[in-house]
């Protein structure tokens, strides 16, 4: 985490290769529009996936927050086991968590899954979770019909 | 007080327990002087003649004699209230609409006037329409109504109209309201048919009304944004208190190296601001306790300069 | 995209309660500066007489901005309700899926509730600041044991009923002293909840569709109960105890206790509490025995409220009129209804919806009551803007809407009142009465509004704030005939197939409208399109069912003999002769298949189809089918055929066969 100020000096870009993704011989390796982007787009075609103030001056909690979302991403991980299309986006605002993300609409592409499982899955996240972190959380989800659809390139 | 008496009996007429009064009064004639008038004034003013019979009479001297105290004073009293309710009831008799407000006392005695006479006019049959017209259209044949009724049906409209009478406009009655017993919205009741009024609520039909719903429960940080939120206890004390602590060291030395340290032990603590006011004092207290505990030490160095004076005592 | 909107929303709100505290130093500078302007111009004013109002300061509270922000958001027809995802995978139509999901989202909270309760050590860390106590796992043990003082405060402060009578009889078996106050305490805790534990918290999801808004009729307040005792128990029985105690009784309906208990008042000349007063005219009179008794109990209590120098208020007259509205059925009740109407008047008040409840309960207590008062109410809470509580007044919109379309069929009043509940946000209250709410509404659009104005409202209301049932698309398709607005009919097709659970009700009455006469050829195409989607989902149902092992429950599409025959017809008028002959051989090979007899105008327009397309022997096999299912105009088809056609021998002499 790296205090946000004013940037004089030019930027390093040092180790900016371990976030782009390798190519595959054939060329087949599916990659989402995140997953595409290289990590020096971050700010310019892409987004964060924290958002928060916790690094900007005088704010504390920056480990909190940030031990914080890495618990709620595993939690959202393994309640939404094998529907979590995309990263899991997490707000913070006020004293309201809100997290987003993608899911998909079936399981392997043969059965759909009824909306009803999301429904529940989603009381129980925001309940619990508001309980572990002592804040409403809100979750706010849109679902893939088809797998295909989050293919942005192969490479 | 017999007044009073009387008049609460009115009440218990009025509410619905009057047949029993009226039997047990029947039963204990002469033993229960005070059930006894009832039924007989109630008779007399049936009659609406004006007139107090002689029954009436006796009964009134018998609660006179029941009730301690001026026993003349009382029964004038009491014959005095009755005459001045018939006189109202053949009054109001004479006309449809009564001009004069009949003063809430009046009008209890005049609801029992009316139970009884719609009885009676029931049983007998006879007529006393005057009398009941009186009492509003309650107490009018059935077929009389219903013509009424159908022909109104037609005209009425929204807020006009004849009213009930019974209020007065609020101007004339801007009296603060009478404090009572206890304070209602102090109670447990009170707050228990609040807590049951927020539960029984539908979800939020947008953000902001979720958000209004999370503030109601104590969930969300609340609006405008406020640095000392859920200060409770911070809230209680002053800015002065925080940072002019001087009076906490009136008792200290007045000069020399004792004076110079809590000095400067009150302006880092005047400037700190983590801790609140009572840990503030502690810590002078405990500089104080641990000075006077080292006392004869201090004064074999610095003579008069450790003497804590006894006078001025920290405030 | 939605979802985007509100956290733009949220943003926005997140960055105005931020700006203000910059906004507030620089306005202060501007006050002083304008301040200071004002100084010095007053010499030139002076002269005029205008008279500077200070405004009274207007309290505001921690959710006084939200609101205030919350006013300016209406509910968007295009989205689902809030607590349904905006997804158009995740979001329901239909009314069963709807409860379904609410609830299935409201068992998720259940559930992670029961984790918090039965775990709460895992709860425990809080790092949040200030405090929120309300994610604090509920304390679930009490804290202190034995017959005391204490243990019963405790309980009293967790709310638990039963363990705290149990105490009571406990402490009182030991004769120990109790104060006073924790008496009192208890005698409210037990007369609110009338000696039960309080039920279970429901979540805003399951209270809309299982909360019922029925009125209280039975007595829930049972005599000798643990309050009652207490009372009797109680050394000095203060005016604060009658008062609750009375009321317990009157909610709990117990109303010949309540009203002793306040004849004891009167007596010892305890004063009573407005409130009181408000329970007693609304339920102590439930039991009197005659209207009349009843309204003449009514004003008595009202004289002595005012005896006791108490100012009634709007929740005064609303139990009168609850009260009237309870007597509807006596013949001045109407009388008493406008006198009292005209007593808030004459004190100022001003009456609320549920007022208005009563008034037309009790002006509209007969089916045959025709009175114009509803139009006067509606028009006036339309012009005078009466504040309306969101789904509070919900029971006044279902009430009016009912009275209405039961006596005046009002289109007017109807739509007045439609547009006041949805921009009120009333239609987010107990999903039942909306429901009926709508299917009035929407029935008397369709039986007396032009097609375009109901396609207008249907547009706005379908599919998220209400669904069509069997009924309602009855009328439609009614309406749909009788205003010729048959362009409507692909656009409520497609609408259709939100839900299909009610699909097979309702194909029939589509495919019978659509087949009613022959249109221009764009909407018979759409039309075709239709009739040939229907078949081919027949078809292809059936071979599903043909290949499960065993008979199970799917809901398979559902065509009748006459539907089939309409689907030939629609074909016939769109020319499609391949698509006409597809539903005639399925329905000739599937005699079983189709309920009821097949109408005879169909086959004559699929035999000229034939003869058009110049197709002999299908022409021949619908005449043959015709013979055989003993429909009309057989012969006059095969007369068509023998003339209009070129045949082979061997079909003439079949053909005359068939005649003999």
């Amino acid at each position: 985490m790296i205090k946000r100020g004013i940037q004089t000096t030019s930027c390093q870009c040092k180790n900016i290769r371990s976030g782009i993704p390798k190519t595959t011989p054939f060329k087949n390796k599916p990659l989402s529009y995140e997953e595409a982007q290289p990590p020096y787009r971050i700010g310019v075609t892409k987004a964060w996936n924290s958002w928060n103030t916790s690094n900007l001056k005088d704010e504390g909690k920056t480990g909190e927050t940030t031990i914080d979302d890495m618990f709620i991403r595993r939690f959202v991980k393994g309640t939404f086991h094998y529907l979590l299309a995309s990263e899991v986006i997490i707000k913070r605002r006020h004293n309201m968590i809100i997290i987003c993300g993608l899911l998909f609409g079936s399981y392997q592409q043969r059965m759909s899954h009824d909306p009803k499982k999301y429904y529940f899955l989603i009381g129980y996240s925001e309940e619990l979770l508001s309980h572990f972190l002592k804040c409403p959380v809100k979750m706010e989800f849109s679902v893939v019909t088809d797998k295909n659809d989050m293919v942005f390139k192969k490479i | 007080m017999s007044i009073r008496i009387l008049n609460n009996y009115c009440r218990l007429l009025v509410a619905g327990s009057w047949r029993r009064l009226a039997t047990s009064s029947i039963c204990q004639k002469g033993k229960d002087s005070a059930d006894n008038k009832i039924n007989k004034k109630e008779r007399n003013e049936d009659n609406s003649k004006g007139e107090i019979e002689e029954e009436l009479k006796s009964a009134v001297k018998s609660v006179a004699k029941s009730i301690s105290g001026d026993e003349k004073q009382t029964e004038r009293d009491l014959l005095q209230q009755l005459l001045k309710q018939t006189k109202v009831v053949s009054h109001s008799v004479s006309e449809v609409k009564p001009t004069t407000t009949p003063t809430s006392r009046d009008l209890l005695v005049n609801m029992t006037v009316k139970r009884f006479t719609e009885d009676q006019f029931e049983n007998k049959g006879k007529s006393r329409i005057k009398t009941t017209r009186n009492n509003n259209e309650n107490n009018r044949s059935g077929q009389q109504s219903r013509l009424v009724r159908e022909g109104a049906r037609t005209k009425y409209e929204l807020f006009e109209g004849p009213d009930l009478g019974i209020f007065d406009p609020p101007s004339k009655q801007s009296a603060p309201a009478v404090p009572g017993e206890y304070d209602r919205t102090k109670t447990l009741r009170h707050k228990l048919e609040e807590e049951i009024r927020a539960k029984s609520s539908t979800p939020p039909s947008n953000a902001f009304q979720e958000m209004i719903r999370w503030t109601e429960d104590e969930k969300l940080w609340t609006f405008p944004i406020n640095n000392e939120a859920g200060m409770k206890e911070e809230a209680k004390v002053g800015f002065h208190e925080h940072v002019f602590l001087d009076d906490q060291i009136a008792d200290f030395p007045r000069k020399g190296p004792i004076r110079h340290f809590i000095e400067l032990v009150v302006v880092g603590l005047s400037k700190n601001p983590y801790l609140s006011v009572s840990a503030k004092h502690e810590h002078i207290n405990w500089f104080r306790q641990y000075f006077k505990e080292k006392e004869p030490v201090l004064r074999e160095t610095l003579g008069d300069a450790s003497k804590f004076s006894e006078t001025a005592q920290k405030v | 995209m939605a979802t985007s909107m509100k956290s733009i929303r949220k943003v926005i709100l997140w960055n105005l309660s931020k700006k203000s505290r910059h906004f507030s130093t620089s306005q202060s500078h501007c006050n002083r500066h304008e301040t200071e302007q004002l100084k010095r111009e007053t010499p030139k004013l002076s002269g005029s007489t205008s008279e500077i109002v200070i405004p009274n300061r207007i309290p505001r509270g921690p959710t006084s901005i939200l609101k205030a922000l919350a006013s300016t958001v209406e509910r968007d027809p295009n989205a689902p309700a809030y607590y349904l995802v905006d997804d158009p995978y995740l979001y329901p139509t239909g009314f069963i899926p709807k409860k379904n999901y609410a609830l299935s989202k409201a068992a998720g909270k259940r559930a992670a509730k029961h984790i918090v309760e039965q775990h709460p050590e895992f709860f425990q860390n809080d790092t949040s600041h200030p405090k929120v106590e309300a994610f604090m796992p509920p304390k679930t043990e009490y804290q202190t044991t034995g017959a005391n003082e204490e243990a019963l405060k405790e309980r009293i402060e967790m709310r638990r009923v039963k363990d705290a009578i149990a105490l009571y009889t406990e402490i009182k078996l030991e004769e120990m002293e109790v104060s006073e106050e924790t008496l009192l305490d208890l005698l409210d805790l037990l007369c609110v909840y009338n000696n039960k534990d309080p039920p279970e918290e429901l979540y805003g999801e399951e209270t809309i569709y299982l909360s019922k808004h029925n009125r209280k009729a039975a007595k829930t307040w049972e005599d000798f109960t643990a309050a009652e005792k207490l009372f009797e128990d109680l050394p000095r029985k203060s005016a604060r105890a009658y008062n609750t105690i009375v009321t317990g009784m009157a909610k709990g309906l117990a109303s010949e206790n309540a009203m002793s208990k306040y004849n004891e008042m009167l007596e010892n000349r305890i004063p009573v509490d407005l409130e009181t007063f408000h329970h007693l005219i609304e339920y102590g009179t439930m039991t009197a025995d005659s209207h009349k008794e009843k309204w003449s109990l009514v004003t008595a209590m009202l004289h002595e409220l005012k005896n006791q120098g108490l100012q009634p208020t709007l929740e005064t007259f609303r139990c009168v009129l609850s009260a009237l509205g309870s007597m509807a059925s006596h013949q001045n009740s109407t009388h008493y209804v406008m006198k009292t109407l005209a007593e808030m008047k004459k004190l100022g008040i001003e009456p609320s919806l549920s007022c208005f409840a009563n008034v037309l309960d009790v002006f509209y207590n007969k089916p045959n009551d025709r009175s114009d008062m509803l139009k006067k109410v509606v028009d006036y809470i339309w012009e005078k803007k009466v504040p309306i509580n969101g789904s509070d007044d919900l029971h006044f919109f279902f009430l009016a809407m009912m009275k209405n379309s039961r006596t005046l069929k009002d289109v007017e009043i109807a739509t007045k009142l439609e547009v006041l509940a949805r921009k009120h946000d009333v239609i987010s209250g107990p999903v039942q009465y909306v429901s009926v709410f709508y299917s009035l509404y929407f029935k008397l659009l369709c039986m007396y509004d032009t097609i375009e104005h109901v396609m207008e409202v249907y547009n706005q209301i379908v599919p998220h704030i209400w669904m069509l049932n069997t009924e309602e698309y009855e009328e439609l398709f009614k309406a749909v005939e009788l205003y010729e607005g048959y362009q409507y009919i692909p656009q409520i097709w497609s609408d259709m197939q939100f839900d299909l659970m009610k699909l097979n009700d309702i194909v029939n009455l589509v495919i019978s409208s659509m087949a009613k006469v022959k249109h221009e050829e764009q909407l018979q195409n759409q039309f075709c399109d239709i009739a040939e989607s229907l078949i081919s989902r027949w078809i292809s149902d059936q071979q599903f069912i043909s290949t499960m092992r065993r008979p199970s429950r799917y809901l398979s599409l559902m065509l009748t003999a006459t539907g089939m025959g309409d689907l030939i017809t629609i074909s016939c008028n769109g020319n499609r002769f391949n698509q006409a002959w597809l539903i005639f051989s399925t329905m000739k090979d599937n005699p079983n298949s189709f309920e009821g007899v097949p109408s005879g105008p169909a086959f004559t327009s699929l035999v000229e189809l034939c003869i058009q397309n110049n197709k002999p022997e299908q022409a021949i096999d619908v005449v043959v089918y015709m013979c055989e299912h003993g429909l009309p105009d057989g012969k006059t088809s095969i007369e068509k055929i023998q003339t209009q056609m070129s045949l082979t021998d061997g079909q003439k002499e079949y053909l005359g066969r068939l005649v003999n």
